[in-house]
C-alpha cells in the first residue's frame, strides 16, 4: 500500500547523491587534466 | 592530545603534505563508505514491519541518516571556518567550501524524504512547524554559503564573507536539533541519544546506525574528493596568474 512512498523516497536520497557523486568525480578529473595540461 | 592535534593540523597544513595523505585515503574511504552502504541498505531492506507504521519505517533509514549528516556537515562547515578566519589554517576555507554542496544535498534529501514519510504518516506532506521550518531555513543557508562563494570573484574575499555566514549561521543548528523539545511540533522527538536509552528496538536501531556510519563515511569521501579538486584548482589559478 505504501510501496510508491518508500521507493520515492529511497529514490529521492540516492538519485542526488548518485548526481553528487558523478558531478564531483567529473570536476576532479577536469581540474587534475586542466592542470597537467597547463605544465 | 590538544597538542598533538594542534602537531597534526600543523603538519598537513601544507596543501602539498594534504594532497599525499588524501591520495592514501580516498580509495579505502570510499570503499568503506561503499561496503557500509551496501550491508546498511541490506538490513533496512530486512526489517521487521512496524507495529504502527509497517512497511514506511523503512524511510527512516534515509531520512534520519540524512538529517544527522545535514546537522554535522554544516557543523563541519562552521569548525573549519573557524579555524581558517582565527587560526588562519589555510585548508579551513577549503574544506568549508568542499563540504558545502554535500551538506545541502544531505539537508535536501532530508526535507524531501520527510515529505514523503510525513503523507502516509501525518496526512500531510508539509505544515510549517519548528523542526521542519528551522530544516528549511538550513538549506537555505547552505544555500546562501554556496551563492556567495560563486557571486564574488575575488577569492580571499569570498572565503572571508562565506566563512563570516558559515559562522553567523550557526545558530540555527541547535534551533534545528532542539526544535522538537522546545516547541510543540508534529514531528517527533528523538528516538536515539546518547545520553538517554534508545526508544528504538533493537531490530531497528543497529540497521539504522550502520546506516548513519555509512552517511558519515559518504560524507567524509565526498569532501575528501572535492577538497582534492579545490586545491588542484587554486594551483591552477596560481600557475595561470603567474603565466600572464
Amino acid at each position: 500500500m505504501y510501496d510508491t512512498y518508500i521507493y520515492a523516497s529511497y529514490g529521492a536520497t540516492f538519485l542526488p547523491l548518485a548526481w553528487l557523486i558523478a558531478s564531483s568525480f567529473a570536476q576532479w578529473r577536469k581540474a587534475k587534466a586542466e592542470l597537467a595540461a597547463s605544465q | 592530545m590538544l597538542k598533538a592535534l594542534e602537531n597534526i593540523s600543523a603538519f598537513y597544513a601544507n596543501p602539498t603534505r594534504f594532497m599525499k595523505l588524501a591520495a592514501r585515503l580516498h580509495a579505502p574511504l570510499w570503499i568503506l563508505a561503499s561496503a557500509l552502504l551496501a550491508y546498511g541498505l541490506f538490513r533496512a531492506w530486512h526489517v521487521p514491519e512496524d507495529y504502527q507504521q509497517g512497511e514506511t519505517v523503512k524511510i527512516m533509514f534515509v531520512h534520519v541518516p540524512a538529517a544527522w549528516m545535514a546537522l554535522f556537515g554544516y557543523s563541519f562547515i562552521f569548525f573549519a571556518s573557524v579555524t581558517a578566519l582565527i587560526f588562519r589554517h589555510p585548508l579551513g576555507h577549503v574544506a568549508a567550501r568542499a563540504a558545502a554542496p554535500v551538506g545541502a544535498t544531505f539537508t535536501l534529501i532530508a526535507l524531501v524524504t520527510g515529505s514523503l514519510w510525513g503523507q502516509p504518516m501525518w496526512g500531510t506532506w508539509w505544515v510549517w512547524d519548528a523542526r521542519l521550518t528551522s530544516m528549511l531555513v538550513l538549506l537555505f543557508v547552505y544555500l546562501g554559503y554556496i551563492a556567495i562563494w560563486q557571486a564574488i570573484e575575488e577569492p580571499t574575499r569570498a572565503a572571508r564573507t562565506a566563512a563570516l555566514l558559515a559562522i553567523v549561521g550557526f545558530i540555527n543548528v541547535p534551533i534545528v536539533k532542539f526544535s522538537v523539545d522546545w516547541w510543540n511540533t508534529l514531528h517527533q522527538p528523538a528516538s536515539v541519544s546518547r545520553l538517554a536509552r534508545s526508544a528504538l528496538h533493537a531490530d531497528f536501531l543497529y540497521p539504522l546506525l550502520i546506516m548513519g556510519a555509512a552517511f558519515l563515511a559518504l560524507f567524509l569521501a565526498l569532501t575528501l574528493t572535492r577538497m582534492q579538486m579545490e586545491i588542484l584548482r587554486q594551483k591552477l589559478r596560481v600557475r595561470r596568474m603567474s603565466a600572464n
